[in-house]
């Protein structure tokens, strides 16, 4: 055996074992003609949190419920921590949180205790408790009935109940559903110290780009079952580097048409903003200064995010 | 395997957390204490309906719950567990706790048996409830109500956990079969609903049709209805069995389809599901099969007939007899109130007696090769029997055969719709099938069914019941209609030939025997006495054993009913040579002397008493006195009927030349002195010195029995009417030389 087969072989090896989760051509669907998933092939490394993107009706929480063993999946095409998922039902459920289909909590019983059926069913020592309701901020309300919870209440306390007894992966379906701005940011900042500190990988789906793009290291987008795009955040942004900016300008009907004319890609947008398209993010400045020149009057420039149109054009296509 | 008990075990405490604040063994225990509750309150506040006196002990912790244990069996603990397994799915139904599960360590076993555990425990409690509720009324209800001196309070500890045991059991069947719907059905108001649904249809239907052995309810049921368990010292009933087998397959049913998602994937998705799902049906029905099916005694080669006497008195001999003929078959030693013999001789199928000590008669069905054990009580003048052996079935059979109410007898009683004879003919021939082929399906607790010969028996009998209702209806007819013939239809003359006249097997039946007579006198229009049309009717059959006992059977009956001597030997010499049996000839001869000797005129043997100061009395005493004598017993309910009329005599015609005897034939001499303290001094009481020899010398064969004898120590009338009726004033103030009562 050479050393540079060797050295591949490791390589191939070490990058097999990097992925936490696998699948390989996984299908699904409720009957012959009407297919939910088709052909996806997913890969999540090991301490990565993976965005998992996809509209309503994508195929997302079908995904999340193969992903866990709810759906049975007979073609054995899914792999966590690097063998087949269904041999190791459902014992690995206790190196796993999941919170599929939020949120499945007993609303006749206190958080503390909703918790504690967790402790004890994966055999976790009930101490931990208290420290998950205190990084859930919850400990104040840990004696009251989950019923009593607000929304977000709920969602932080299935969120506890996944993080419970420290898993090496955790599945998140749609964890910020129905929260607010403030508490989207809490869980955020919560998911990202938990991956940091105690270096656990993060499955997480959501419908919307903009809840995640902040926290994610890894994005698969899927579409009407399909995988769409899949890869780092990085590669994400390079493999879109074009630059959408908008600019509040009186005129702008006719300021549109000089552009257009000068070969410049735009769009009206309301009755006083344009959508222009430039090659990259540098052209900016000098792109204003030659408008500024020409006489226009300029009120705003924005830089409009061009990964959420991406998005959107992804996804529909 | 040890690691998936611990995982059950971790489940199970999983489900202990979770339905915490749900109130669900509260529930159990509540629904035990229901019906024992409400049943103290009524005892104690309703006393008057529920006192009457008993005579045997027996154990009041049993008898209460026996009071209570349909109610709780038929309808609340099935309530119970419908309610209690559709919550306990409902507390992962509603909240999203079933994919939960599946996201932990649990196994789905542990996951779908932890739930049903938990409901175990619940009926556990429930019944465990139950029963210490009804014990514990019970010592409630006798701090308020004053016990029967007889009855027992001692705790029936093995008793009770039989019957724990027997009703967590029955009631595996229908758990499994509930908690199925429960998790299949996520709406917990259908999963509740159709279990009430099956109860209360179960209720309706059940004392209408015959329910099947294997329907959940019914194996509840059943457990209070056969609450000492089995006659042939099964733990378990085979209904109870089936409970095992049908939960087996419930759970089976319900962890695969809960497993596997969906019935295709759960039972036809490979080869291996496929083969499983069959041999777990299979398995179960062959298994149902086995356990239902049905058994008869074994025989013996012997005829055994065995008994024993519960009693404070000691009991000497005893007879077998055949009730209508009163042919001895075997006259029994009695030790230590205990007998046992072996019969050689060929005994068709009927209801024999025993008469124990002339005076206890004990009913008993049997033919050659039965092994018959009778349990006999004789209490406080009370007596009870309890038979065991090679005919329980047909025992239990004739327990179970009460009367129902019937539409056609109505009509003929009523004479409603008389004017369509074809109707009413059809509708006794429909009645008439359906019990016919009833008397088939009879089983008992532990599936036994009578042996052919009594069923074959029994159809007969209700045959004869039929054609006994036809007669009166053509008999009502030809009063009511005289000049409208009525035409049988086909299927009741098919009926008619079902039943000859000439069976013997039947003979010892007052309804053939009815029937018999009818057919053989119908054409008989003479105007002369009925009982004298049915005896020459039956002296003009072809000789046979059958003639002669039937002739027998009457001809005593009219000795003994002829109101004069010269009536009595008419009936000898005219019938008694028809009788060509030898024995039966010579038994109406001996009849027919006791009772010439016993007639007006003849010397009154001899009676030796005993007065209640000890002191020897003799009926040679009283000569120059009418004496008038009542024969009876403490225990008999009949004479102390009649004594306070006998006693009201003695006080009327105190003054006049006529003493009052009250004769005991009691066994026990110190309840006679006891009751006869109590007694009017106007009638002397005397105790019988020898009992054996008073019935012999007087022919006594039932009591109370009213003597009267003259001044001269001659026999007046041995047999008197009751003092009750009017003719037994008559007949004294006659003696008396009193005139007549206006």
């Amino acid at each position: 055996m050479n050393l540079g087969f060797f050295l591949t072989f490791t390589y191939i090896n070490t990058f097999k074992m990097e992925n936490i989760i696998q699948t390989s051509n996984l299908n699904f669907h409720y009957s012959k003609h009407k297919s939910i998933i088709e052909n996806l092939s997913i890969n999540v490394p090991k301490g990565s949190i993976y965005g998992f993107l996809g509209p309503n009706g994508a195929g997302k929480s079908t995904t999340m419920r193969l992903l866990t063993g709810i759906i049975p999946d007979d073609k054995n095409a899914i792999k966590i921590f690097g063998s087949e998922l269904n041999e190791q039902i459902p014992f690995i459920f206790s190196k796993i949180g999941a919170l599929v289909e939020s949120p499945a909590l007993y609303l006749h019983l206190s958080g503390y205790n909703n918790l504690l059926y967790i402790a004890k069913v994966k055999n976790i020592n009930p101490d931990k408790i208290d420290e998950v309701l205190e990084l859930v901020e919850l400990t104040y309300a840990k004696n009251q009935k989950a019923k009593q919870y607000s929304l977000g209440m709920k969602q932080r306390l299935a969120i506890a109940m996944a993080l419970l007894g420290e898993p090496e992966l955790l599945f998140l379906d749609e964890p910020v559903n129905g929260l607010d701005p403030n508490g989207i940011v809490e869980i955020r900042k919560l998911l990202i110290k938990i991956n940091k500190e105690k270096g656990v990988t993060i499955f997480v789906s959501s419908h919307l780009l903009s809840e995640i793009e902040k926290m994610c290291t890894h994005i698969g987008i899927i579409a009407k079952g399909k995988l769409k795009f899949e890869g780092t955040m990085n590669q994400l942004s390079t493999s879109f580097n074009t630059c959408k900016i908008e600019i509040t300008i009186d005129n702008a009907s006719d300021w549109q048409k000089k552009l257009n004319e000068n070969g410049v890609k735009t769009q009206l947008n309301e009755a006083n903003k344009i959508a222009v398209l430039l090659n990259t993010k540098e052209e900016i400045p000098t792109f204003i200064k030659k408008l500024i020149n020409e006489g226009a009057l300029l009120y705003e420039v924005k830089i409009l995010e061009g990964l959420e149109e991406w998005f959107m054009n992804l996804i529909e296509n | 395997m040890k690691n998936s008990v611990n995982n059950l075990f971790t489940a199970i405490q999983g489900e202990h957390i979770k339905k915490r604040g749900s109130g669900l063994y509260t529930m159990s225990l509540i629904f035990g204490l229901i019906i024992p509750l409400l049943y103290s309150i009524i005892y104690i506040f309703n006393q008057e309906a529920t006192a009457k006196p008993v005579a045997f002990s027996f154990n009041i912790f049993t008898k209460h719950l026996n009071d209570i244990f349909d109610s709780f069996t038929v309808f609340i603990f099935p309530l119970l567990i419908i309610l209690i397994t559709s919550k306990i799915a409902q507390l992962d139904h509603k909240n999203g706790g079933w994919q939960l599960m599946e996201t932990t360590p649990l196994q789905k076993t542990s996951i779908y048996l932890s739930k049903f555990c938990v409901v175990l425990i619940a009926n556990s409690i429930a019944i465990f409830s139950f029963l210490f509720f009804s014990v514990l009324s019970t010592l409630v209800i006798y701090l308020f109500v004053e016990a029967p001196e007889v009855a027992e309070f001692n705790l029936p500890f093995l008793h009770l956990l039989h019957i724990f045991i027997r009703l967590f059991i029955a009631s595996l069947f229908l758990t499994a079969f509930q908690y199925f719907l429960a998790v299949k059905i996520s709406s917990y108001i259908w999963s509740v609903l159709i279990g009430f649904f099956l109860l209360i249809g179960f209720l309706i239907v059940s004392s209408l049709v015959t329910i099947p052995d294997w329907f959940p309810f019914e194996i509840l049921k059943r457990v209070a209805k056969y609450p000492e368990g089995s006659q042939v010292e099964n733990w378990l009933l085979f209904t109870e069995k089936i409970s095992i087998i049908g939960a087996a397959f419930f759970l089976f049913l319900g962890y695969y389809w809960y497993s596997f998602k969906s019935i295709f994937r759960a039972f036809f998705y490979s080869k291996k599901r496929l083969v499983i799902s069959l041999l777990v049906t299979a398995i179960t029905v062959f298994s149902y099969l086995f356990l239902s099916q049905t058994h008869q005694v074994m025989l013996n080669k012997k005829t055994i007939i065995a008994g024993e006497i519960k009693s404070e008195t000691k009991f000497k001999k005893a007879y077998l007899i055949h009730p209508i003929i009163e042919d001895t078959l075997a006259a029994l030693e009695i030790r230590n109130n205990k007998f046992h013999t072996v019969l050689s001789n060929k005994i068709p199928l009927d209801n024999y007696k025993i008469i124990i000590d002339n005076s206890l008669p004990v009913d008993l069905l049997f033919a050659s090769n039965d092994s018959i054990f009778a349990s006999i009580e004789f209490m406080n003048n009370e007596l009870k029997t309890e038979l065991f052996g090679s005919r329980f079935p047909e025992n239990d059979y004739q327990k179970s055969n009460s009367v129902s109410w019937s539409y056609l007898s109505y009509q003929i009683n009523e004479s409603v719709n008389l004017d369509n004879p074809k109707k009413i003919q059809e509708e006794l021939f429909d009645e008439w099938e359906d019990k016919y082929n009833a008397a088939n399906t009879f089983k008992t607790a532990d599936n036994y069914t009578p042996k052919q010969d009594f069923i074959e028996k029994e159809k007969k009998l209700i045959t004869v019941e039929y054609l006994n209702l036809l007669n009166q209806f053509l008999d009502k007819r030809k009063a009511l209609f005289p000049n409208d013939k009525t035409v049988l239809i086909d299927d009741v003359k098919f009926l008619k030939s079902k039943i000859t006249l000439q069976d013997e097997s039947l003979i010892g039946n007052e309804n053939y025997l009815s029937y018999l007579l009818y057919e053989l006198t119908k054409q008989d229009s003479r105007d002369i006495d009925k009982n004298l049309k049915e005896i020459d009717a039956i002296s003009t059959l072809e000789p046979s054993q059958f003639k002669n006992r039937l002739l027998y059977y009457y001809l005593k009956n009219n000795i003994k009913e002829a109101n004069s001597s010269e009536n009595r030997l008419q009936l000898v010499e005219n019938y008694a040579n028809k009788i060509t049996d030898s024995k039966l000839n010579k038994s109406i001869l001996h009849l027919f002397k006791t009772y010439e000797r016993l007639g007006r005129g003849k010397i009154a043997d001899e009676i030796l008493a005993t007065n209640l100061d000890s002191k020897p009395i003799s009926l040679s005493n009283f000569k120059g006195k009418y004496v008038v004598i009542d024969v009876w017993a403490t225990w008999c309910g009949p004479c102390r009927y009649q004594s306070p009329y006998f006693e009201k005599m003695a006080i009327k015609y105190k003054k006049e030349n006529i003493q009052f005897i009250a004769l005991s034939t009691d066994k026990d001499v110190k309840k006679w002195f006891v009751s006869a303290q109590l007694k009017s001094k106007s009638v002397l009481q005397l105790h019988a010195n020898d009992i054996g020899k008073l019935g012999k010398d007087y022919n006594i064969e039932s009591i109370p029995r009213f003597i009267l004898i003259d001044t001269e120590g001659k026999i007046y009338n041995s047999n008197m009417p009751f003092p009750t009726e009017a003719t037994f004033e008559m007949i004294l103030r006659k003696v008396l030389n009193l005139k007549e009562l206006e």
